[in-house]
């Protein structure tokens, strides 16, 4: 729900469990209390549909049955055990400054953190208004003390009961297009060579002269899921390329198909019978899919610079859902 | 109900011999990431290490991945 910051005060005094996207502004004039929060002021809301707004917090209040939780704050140091200090039945939701060391940490080692996979971890890497990208940074809050951090990860974690499992689920409308396999030959953020066909090429070139439309991620199958690498930047006089996320070796990524219509595409393609109790969508899907004022309800929650479905994904909707046992 | 860690398809899984596509996120994810340690180690520690891994994804999930284990395991 998208609430005044007087609002969002009055909801933090009652000591509810809360996730908090909003403004760093915003954020700063919250109360200390019970909730974690993430510096970005675009949201996909259940009244308006997608919007921008720096002066209003998007609050997403824990209503599950929930046993015990708690608010932890990670370094890069700590980040890997994120995972074994969660509830043996619950869920864990992170939050994570983009362009922070501790960005760069998860997102190249997460897969590698032990128990990752066994417990559901949510999340997403906080941004700032696209206007801001070159003067502000982003930031997380550990509301306990409405500290501001722009190192390092918040995270609560949430112990549900027995009967409650939950899972995460990722809404990844690209498919991979026709074009050849690309692989790369080492992990990270940028990458000046790819190999195409047993060649290897200069990447950047070969996305010019392919007239590749860098708005399409890279997608990789993932043995039935789609895991999207989208592209940051193409700089062919410095001859790289760089992405939202990093690449690996060994992974045959292809240049996702076009989309023509973003909205009408989620639309006809999100599951009808999903009952998500937490939602995160990738910015570049609101900018290219142009989902300001569109619905996407039930899917509503913060527009992020990165996604967490146990890793770092891209351009994906993420969303978190319990099943009942 | 689930077959023991001794059933082969277990390491075939992990291995990627057997060709399933998972219908859960963190099922692809946690297969894809232990079919790569398996590419990188193939040594009978890490086949164990893997498949322990997955028993314990499984056994976990059971109840939602009921469709996934029917279609690998029958």
């Amino acid at each position: 729900m998208l609430l005044t910051v007087q609002e969002a005060n009055e909801l933090i005094r009652r000591g509810t469990c809360l996730t908090i996207a909003g403004s760093r502004e915003a954020l700063a004039q919250l109360q200390p209390g019970n909730w974690i929060g993430g510096s970005i002021p675009y949201f996909m809301t259940a009244t308006t549909g997608g919007l921008c707004d720096r002066a209003r917090v998007y609050i997403d209040e824990i209503r599950l049955p929930v046993t015990r939780w708690r608010i932890q704050t990670y370094t890069v140091a700590t980040l890997g055990t994120v995972a074994t200090d969660a509830y043996a039945n619950g869920f864990s939701y992170i939050i994570i400054p983009a362009n922070s060391k501790s960005h760069l940490e998860y997102a190249l080692h997460a897969p590698e953190y032990p128990e990752i996979f066994l417990k559901p971890v949510i999340g997403w890497i906080a941004g700032v208004h696209l206007d801001d990208l070159a003067k502000a940074a982003p930031v997380v809050f550990d509301g306990r003390s409405a500290t501001c951090l722009g190192e390092g990860a918040v995270v609560l974690h949430v112990e549900l009961p027995g009967e409650c499992q939950p899972m995460v689920h990722t809404v990844n409308l690209f498919r991979p297009g026709t074009g050849p396999a690309i692989q790369f030959a080492r992990p990270g953020f940028e990458a000046r060579q790819a190999i195409i066909d047993g060649q290897t090429v200069d990447f950047a070139a070969y996305l010019r002269k392919t007239t590749a439309d860098a708005s399409l991620p890279l997608v990789a199958d993932y043995a039935g899921t789609g895991i999207n690498v989208s592209i940051k930047a193409i700089d062919e006089a410095a001859g790289k390329v760089s992405f939202y996320a990093p690449v690996f070796p060994g992974v045959d990524y292809h240049l996702a198909a076009p989309m023509a219509d973003y909205a009408a595409t989620f639309a006809r393609e999100v599951p009808k019978n999903a009952h998500p109790l937490l939602s995160c969508n990738c910015i570049l899907n609101y900018l290219f899919g142009e989902l300001e004022g569109k619905q996407t309800a039930p899917f509503v929650g913060p527009i992020t610079f990165g996604e967490i479905a146990h890793q770092l994904v891209n351009q994906t909707l993420v969303y978190l859902a319990c099943e009942n046992l | 109900m689930i077959p023991s860690k001794a059933d082969p398809k277990w390491a075939a899984l992990v291995k990627g011999e057997v060709n399933h596509r998972f219908s859960s996120a963190a099922a692809s994810m946690l297969f894809f990431c232990l079919r790569t340690k398996m590419r990188s180690d193939n040594s009978a520690a890490t086949l164990q290490q893997c498949v322990d891994e997955a028993y314990a994804f499984f056994a976990k999930y059971e109840r939602t991945l009921q469709q996934d284990i029917k279609a690998i395991f029958n």
